[in-house]
């Protein structure tokens, strides 16, 4: 009997003790693809930490979320900061005018559908005479404000959008509208502007918003159907009845204080860069060598140097983001007759790339690559390039499946 | 090390009541069954029934490897008294207090009949699985309820309703019992929730108020088996409208929403070794819009296994001692369906496991240590977040 009750005792405690083993389970930094900032003073991170806290809020219908809406919560669309699923995909549409020009279809709910609603309230479905629409898969949020912290010049000095050089490769720096609440929310010490007054669209597929306060207050809003003081009115179906449209949501607007949207547009500036991998590793050192040898870091620029913000931990940093902040002509398989902002239908912002190698772990183990998420490889994303970039495919396919292989074992290491 | 400010009151608080727990267990020969529960419960003057019960630990987790330090917390602290004014006649009540409502209303009803047969009214402990219903415990082997009760059912709250109770046969060797409820039911609170997920117990009522679904009442009901020391088996279901159809002074047309909730309860007693579990399934009518992210269908389960290590009947003052060893497995499926898109599994799901170590003292009493490992699968399937910890706890039913 004692016998039998020691050997259960014994076989407890060392179930106990196999407690150490799970508890040393913290992720190594290479392996996390959103954090803080390592150089966040206490303040920063107390103001970061305020706005992870609003990202991975879900609001209820009695904070306003809705009427229509895709999630509601900024986490269900970027699950650990990471790229998007299709589940939660964001639909565009508009309409193509006889005199050729694009409308958002605003009056019919464009241009995001919104096909999420709030109990007894329609929810939207594309229009029938909507022609132009395009599938988005959210994008990776891993050191954004690097992103928004290149200077307007460095941009513009990396354009070629009439080929000077020959290569094939034409970026152009794309013009946007932007709306007069942006105006005091950059952090860049000076913007460029054209002679029409429209500034660098820097952030969105189509390089629609240009910064994050922007990209933020219009996510909200668009996304989850929560208004803020810059984006100020909820997103409705235009096809429910007139007093359903009249009451929306039944929250007053704005339904998100200023405070609380400053704090989520600081955490997204103040996000890591997503950390490089196995750069010891043979067969990435070759595939980097590769990916300059193609001509795909023609794009995918991979170095900047940051410039001067009123955020000092931003300033002045070397970060290697593979993107050129440029639009390029993508060419016809990749032309979803959408556009928004200054691009063509066919012409898409060069997504960074860095955090490539963790998406996968924020899509629940499978890839969904390009715009829209089509390609569930990178082998086939890559063969989803086209226009400027048919050159640089075709150079990648003259490449044995070897050092195919390894070109993307160094994207995997991103 | 993270300190909760209050953790110094906490800490008081959980010695006195280890203190009281002594000092109550060993006065224990004044305890009398109370008629309901059969609660043991003390009778210090006739027909006035009182007792409490306390679960308090010092809590050490790591949650993916970060340190969340140590923490000492009143895990609930309940008030229970018992009026028989009466033969056939008793208000029951139970009020607790717990972290994450603070103080609630367990119960506050009266009782009509005997053990036989009789009818409930006020605000009623209604049965959806054994667990809820029984959950103050002489012998606890774990200091947290199952993740099914607080994740997925109505937690171990109670309702305003009305309701008969039947039971026939011996209730010291076997019988049948059966419980039917009509309750105000759930809100649709359940839906839109800080969680993200379909939560019945947000949906239940915060005021004692008797209906908010239109005046539907929603049906409760539990068949139990009982063969004492053998098996104890039982069946439940709350099932009715969750929603409004109109709001009032407002043009917001709803339909009239559904849901049924199924709780199938089983333990079995082998002299030293018991095991005791439920399986619960819920499912909700919503709108087919959002049954990806909000769940229309979820289930769950937790299975304990309890061996009895070593057992004195006169470990001091003639009080006995027993020391179990017990494992939990919990599983629980908050969004049970697939992806439209791609027509794979949606995942949302939380799995647990805990090992006990557990003193029980004088026959109420337990002293607890529980080590447990929490694997978190988000509603794609990414790689899981991990939670450890080590609970070390006292719970006492006095």
């Amino acid at each position: 009997m004692l016998n039998k009750s020691l050997f259960y005792l014994v076989i407890l405690i060392l179930l106990f003790l196999g407690s150490c083993e799970i508890m040393d389970t913290e992720p190594s930094p290479d392996e996390i693809l959103i954090a803080p900032y390592p150089g966040l003073n206490e303040e920063e991170l107390a103001k970061h930490l305020q706005g992870d806290a609003l990202f991975n809020k879900s609001f209820t219908k009695e904070e306003g979320v809705g009427p229509v809406f895709i999630a509601t919560t900024c986490r269900s669309c970027h699950f650990n900061g990471g790229k998007g699923h299709p589940f939660n995909e964001i639909i565009r549409f508009g309409n193509w005018n006889e005199d050729g020009h694009f409308t958002e279809m605003l009056e019919q709910s464009g241009p995001q559908l919104q096909y999420r609603s709030i109990d007894g309230y329609p929810e939207e479905e594309v229009p029938e005479d909507a022609d132009g629409v395009v599938h988005l898969n959210p994008p990776a949020l891993g050191g954004l404000g690097f992103l928004e912290a290149i200077a307007d010049k460095d941009i513009v000095s990396w354009a070629d959008p009439d080929d000077v050089n020959n290569d094939n490769i034409s970026g152009r720096v794309p013009f946007v509208h932007a709306p007069a609440y942006t105006q005091g929310r950059f952090i860049s010490e000076t913007q460029i502007a054209d002679d029409k007054g429209e500034m660098i669209g820097k952030f969105g597929k189509k390089s629609f918003s240009v910064n994050l306060f922007q990209q933020a207050a219009r996510a909200l809003n668009e996304d989850l159907g929560m208004t803020t003081s810059a984006e100020n009115h909820d997103p409705f179906n235009w096809k429910a009845p007139k007093e359903l449209r009249e009451i929306g949501d039944g929250v007053p607007n704005p339904e998100i204080s200023d405070k609380l949207l400053e704090a989520l547009t600081f955490f997204l500036r103040s996000t890591a860069p997503p950390p490089r991998r196995d750069t010891n590793n043979p067969n990435v050192i070759d595939g980097e060598k590769l990916f300059i040898s193609t001509g795909c870091v023609k794009c995918h620029r991979d170095t900047f140097i940051t410039g001067n913000t009123s955020l000092a931990f931003l300033n002045n940093k070397v970060i290697h983001p593979y993107t050129d902040m440029l639009l390029h002509d993508m060419g016809p398989g990749l032309d979803d007759g959408y556009t928004e902002g200054d691009a063509k239908t066919y012409e898409w912002r060069t997504p960074p790339l860095w955090g490539l190698g963790l998406a996968e772990e924020s899509q629940g183990g499978n890839g969904y690559y390009m715009h829209d998420g089509r390609a569930l490889t990178l082998y086939d994303a890559i063969q989803a390039h086209g226009g400027e970039a048919e050159i640089i495919k075709e150079n990648f396919n003259k490449l044995d499946t070897e050092k195919q292989n390894k070109l993307i074992a160094f994207l995997r290491s991103l | 090390m993270q300190y909760h400010k209050y953790n110094n009151l906490i800490n008081y608080t959980i010695t006195f009541f280890a203190l009281l727990a002594l000092v109550a267990n060993c006065k224990a020969q004044s305890l009398s069954a109370d008629v309901i529960f059969e609660r043991e419960i003390y009778k210090p003057f006739k027909p006035l029934y009182i007792g409490g019960y306390f679960n308090g630990s010092f809590n050490y987790f790591e949650n993916e490897g970060e340190n969340e330090g140590i923490s000492s917390t009143i895990n609930y602290l309940g008030l229970i008294a018992q009026i028989n004014p009466f033969k056939y006649f008793s208000i029951y009540s139970e009020f607790e207090y717990n972290q994450t409502n603070n103080f609630k209303i367990n119960s506050l009803f009266a009782q009509i009949g005997n053990k036989n047969f009789g009818l409930r009214f006020g605000y009623l402990s209604f049965p959806l699985g054994k667990y809820k219903q029984y959950h103050i415990k002489k012998e606890r082997h774990f200091v947290e309820h199952p993740l099914v009760v607080t994740r997925l059912l109505t937690g171990i709250s109670c309702d305003s309703g009305i309701g008969i109770y039947f039971s026939a046969g011996d209730a010291n060797n076997s019988n049948i019992n059966f419980e039917l409820n009509f309750v105000s039911g759930l809100n649709e609170q359940i839906l839109y929730t800080p969680s993200a997920n379909t939560s019945m117990e947000m949906g239940t009522s915060k005021s004692l108020k008797i209906s908010d679904n239109n005046d539907n009442l929603m049906v409760n009901a539990r068949l139990g088996l009982l063969q004492n020391n053998i098996f104890d088996i039982g069946a439940s279901i709350l099932a009715g409208t969750y929603t409004n159809r109109m709001k009032e002074n407002s043009s917001m047309y709803t339909k009239s929403k559904k849901l049924y909730i199924y709780v199938f309860d089983a333990a079995f007693y082998f002299n030293k070794f018991n095991i005791e579990s439920e399986f619960a399934i819920n499912n909700i009518e919503l709108p087919e819009n959002i049954t990806e992210l909000y769940a229309n269908k979820q289930n769950g389960y937790f299975i304990d296994l309890s061996y009895e290590l070593y057992s004195n009947d006169n470990f001091m003052l003639s009080k006995p001692l027993k020391i179990f060893t017990a494992i939990r497995y919990d599983y629980v499926d908050l969004n049970n369906g697939y992806f439209v898109f791609n027509k794979e599994k949606i995942n949302d799901d939380y799995k647990k496991i805990t090992f006990g170590l557990s003193a029980n003292l004088f026959g109420k009493t337990s002293v607890i240590l529980n080590s447990s490992y929490q694997w978190f699968t988000d509603l794609l399937g990414n790689p899981s977040k991990k939670t450890a910890g080590v609970q070390l706890g006292l719970s006492s039913f006095f």
